[in-house]
Parts: C-alpha cells; structure tokens; sequence
C-alpha cells in the first residue's frame, strides 16, 4: 500500500483521501512532499489533540486550506484547534501550553466585548475567503450554477438475504404488536 | 537547532508586536521595554543609535546563550557538532525558513516582516541540526521583488539607517494582514512549490513528491471526485486505491466493529442477527466459502452467490 501511495503520489496530480485513511497510513503520507493539502470539513480537526488533527498536522506541504461550512462547531474554541494545521501562531498554540488564545480570544469573546471580535477580523481577514451562493462572477453570472432539482421514486427489489432479515423484523413486530394488543385482554 | 535565546527573543516581540498591532498597547512602547529589560543584562554604552542599541542586544543575548545548553537535556550526539549561521545576505524569508526548519514552526508573512523590521543588522543566528539532515534554502521567488521579506538585510540596514525609526519600514498591521499578494509572495507555510527545501524526512531519506493531497470525509469522497471532474472540464482518469485488506482485518478484530455488509453478503443469511465477525467467529459460525478469516489472515471474501 505504501509504495502504491508514493507512486501514485508522483504519477497524479490530485489524490483525494479520507481522514481514516490519513490517519492508518500517516508515515507513507508524511514522507511525501505535497504541493498543496486541502482539508474538506476542517471541523473534522476542531480538537488538534486528535489523532486526525495530529496526522494532518504533519503532512509536509507548501500551501494548506482548510474547507468548511460550519468552521465554528460547538464555540469559537474550535477555531483554536484548526488554526493548529494552518499554524498562525500565536493563534494556534493550545492553551494547555500557551494561553495565548484563552486570555485575548476566548474569555473576551466569553464576555462579549467588542476587542475580542476586532481580534478575530483581524485574524480571520488574513487567514480567510468566505464564498455564497449569492456571489457573481465579473461577468455576472453566478459562481453556482446549479440545475433545478428533479425526484423520481425507483423501487429496489430487495435480494434474497434482505427479504430474509426484513422477514425476520417483520415478525418480531408483528408478535410484539400482537402482544401489547392482546395483553390487556 | 536555533538559539534558544535568540528565537525567545523574537518570538517573543513578535507576539507582543502583534498583540500591540491589536489594540493592547504601543508597538514602539513595548520594543523600547523589551531593550530596555536586555540593555540591564548586556554592558550599558553612551547612548548608540537604536540600530545598534538593537546588535548590541542581539549580541549579548548571543553571548547569553553561548553559556548554556541549547538543548536541555538533550543527548549531544544526536547533533551536528557544527553552528550553521545565517549571513548578512540572508532575507528575512530565508531566516525564517531556517527558523521554521529548525524548530518545526510555521512561519507567518506577518512574522517575516516583523523579522524585517526588527533589524537586528547583523544578528548572527546560530543553528544547528541533526545529524543526516540536510537543508537547503532558496532564494527568493520572483514574486517576492518588492515584498520586504525578498529584501537583503544589507539593504534593511541601509534603509533603516535613513529612517532611523524602530520598525520604519514596516506596513501598517492591518494591511500587512490583508495582503494578499504579500501573503503569497512570502508563502504561508515557507514558500511555493519548487522552494529549494529537498524532500527529505527527519532521517535524511527521500520522499516522494506529490501534487495535491485533498483529505475528506468518507462520505464525500464520490462528490469531490465529481467536482474535480467538474472543474477540470473533463472525463477524469481514476485510480481507486482502497484499503480493504487492513479493512478486513479490522472488522476481524475489533468486537463490535465494521458491520458485516461491506464484506459479508451471505453473512446476514447465515447469522442475521450477529453484528460482526467477532461474534461470528465466537459463536463458531462458518461462511460458505472457509472460515471466518483469521487477523491478518488472507483476504477471504465470502462467495455472494453461494448460499
């Protein structure tokens, strides 16, 4: 598997692969030297004390982005954990051994003054592009063009282990339905 | 390996110069407190120039560091017995490559200029590595002419003999961050590709070169492949690599694991009510084709048709 990944590494331009993946195979990937590495969900590595984030976090590149609609999950602390694969300090650095972004992001922010969110912009304005459905082109047309949506209902004929475990469900309901109605009686 | 010192020392204003950049204080103010804490520690002069207030404390610092281990309980044999310096040519961005080579930090555009600005103008870094690993530095891109990171320190210490002023050539924080252009030159993460740095691992071995890695969640992996396609305005040559082997093996040892439908057609019919190979194999059930395969064992599909 190793060796596939280094070859397929210098053959193709783009490899698409999964956290899982990264993960099981991290020393084959970490001993690529990467063009680019684009994280989809980047909240997949919102805790950097992760085995994902630290596997990530590893990977030798020259350029790093990280992709998500929700970069905020659970709290702005989740920013703290994927800035890590950026590396922006001091942004980055985990509070357990800095404290840097406790004291001048997150209790801030906690506490709803103003400066905290100037930090942010601050930051994020750097650090970051935020593209919507609404945004054009120079020449107008929209940067999503999607065609309308259309449904269709296909019926699936089950195979013969599926009907046999359906059979199976099937009966155990029916009995504790029958059960439940007769029991009163 | 950096001076320790010396990369306290500029981490160090650097966090400061940036926490002032956000409000907290004055850029000038704290650089001054800085020198002012190191001008105790070093051997006080008749009032120098601030540059060379600035190479007098760089140098003291220097000396500080000379007198203790850089690396604290570290094993002197795992390093090269040799200092690698920078010289006075360095750019700001070849220094901080080093930096970042040396100590595994990425290094921000924001903090190559503030290397920049700083201008200790002839601060001597001292480095050094581990033994087998090589590092070579680039010069700076062609994109970088212009950028302040893609100037020579020589041509700093010039223009900062004219202005005289601590952190005279520095942008304006804000549009240093805005940047982008700049951000690109210098590189958020040292550099684009073909940047000098050999591929080499902590050992000093070769690895592969790739071009991009995109990591995603399982379940994205066919929309990406389509947005690719979609992107590159072609039919796309696909090579599926996966994983089934460790897959397999996985779903053979882990109690309560894989589910049985990724490999085990005939394993509903023959154990509907089991949820893994584990507990298939503990209840001594069969699969058509052999036994339930050992960890690590061969790679043993079931046959679909058989039952």
């Amino acid at each position: 598997m190793r060796m596939r990944i280094q070859e397929l590494a210098e053959s193709a331009d783009i490899i698409v692969t999964t956290y899982a993946m990264l993960k099981d195979d991290k020393t084959t990937f970490n001993r690529i030297k990467w063009d680019r590495v684009v994280l989809d969900e980047m909240q997949e590595i919102r805790s950097s004390t992760t085995d994902h984030a630290r596997a990530c976090e590893k990977l030798l590149c020259d350029c790093r982005w990280m992709v998500s609609g929700t970069p905020l999950y659970t709290s702005i602390d989740d920013l703290n954990g994927e800035l890590a694969f950026l590396g922006v300090l001091p942004f980055c650095a985990s509070d357990q051994s800095d404290g840097f972004w406790s004291m001048h992001v997150s209790k801030p922010f906690q506490r709803r003054k103003p400066e905290a969110l100037q930090q942010l912009n601050c930051l994020l304005k750097g650090i970051m592009i935020r593209h919507s459905k609404s945004q054009t082109y120079v020449d107008g047309a929209s940067i999503l063009d999607l065609p309308e949506s259309s449904t269709r209902r296909v019926p699936v004929e089950m195979t013969d282990s599926e009907k046999y475990l359906y059979q199976c469900k099937f009966r155990g309901v029916m009995l504790g339905v029958c059960f439940r109605v007769l029991a009163p009686l | 390996m950096l001076c320790p010192f010396t990369l306290i020392c500029v981490a160090d204003v650097f966090r400061l110069v940036l926490m002032a950049e956000m409000g907290l204080g004055k850029t000038i103010e704290i650089l001054a407190l800085i020198l002012s804490t190191k001008k105790a520690r070093g051997s006080a002069r008749s009032q120098p120039s601030k540059v060379q207030e600035r190479l007098q404390e760089a140098k003291g610092g220097l000396k500080a560091a000379q007198g203790t281990n850089p690396l604290k309980g570290g094993n002197d044999e795992q390093w090269t017995g040799e200092w690698g310096t920078t010289s006075e040519n360095d750019t700001a961005q070849t220094i901080a490559a080093k930096c970042s080579k040396a100590r595994g930090v990425k290094v921000l555009p924001s903090f190559i200029v503030h290397l920049n600005s700083l201008a200790f103008p002839s601060l001597t870094i001292k480095m050094r590595f581990r033994k087998g690993t090589s590092i070579r530095l680039r010069e700076p891109d062609a994109a970088g002419v212009g950028d302040v990171s893609s100037r020579t320190r020589k041509q700093r210490i010039k223009e900062e003999d004219v202005h005289e002023g601590l952190g005279g050539g520095a942008p304006a924080p804000e549009a240093m961050l805005e940047d982008g252009p700049d951000a690109s030159a210098a590189g958020l993460q040292h550099g684009a590709a073909g940047d000098g740095v050999v591929p080499l691992d902590a050992y000093g071995r070769v690895v592969a070169q790739g071009g991009t890695l995109i990591v995603v969640p399982v379940h994205l992996v066919s929309q990406w492949l389509c947005e690719i396609e979609k992107a590159a305005g072609s039919a796309l040559s696909v090579t599926k690599y996966t994983a089934d082997n460790k897959l397999f093996r996985r779903c053979a040892l882990t109690a309560g694991g894989a589910s049985l439908e990724a490999y085990a057609y005939n394993a509903f019919k023959c154990c509907a009510f089991l949820t893994n190979f584990t507990a298939c194999r503990s209840q001594g059930v069969r699969w058509l084709g052999g036994r339930v395969p050992r960890a690590g064992g061969a790679h043993a599909h079931a046959n679909p048709g058989a039952c």
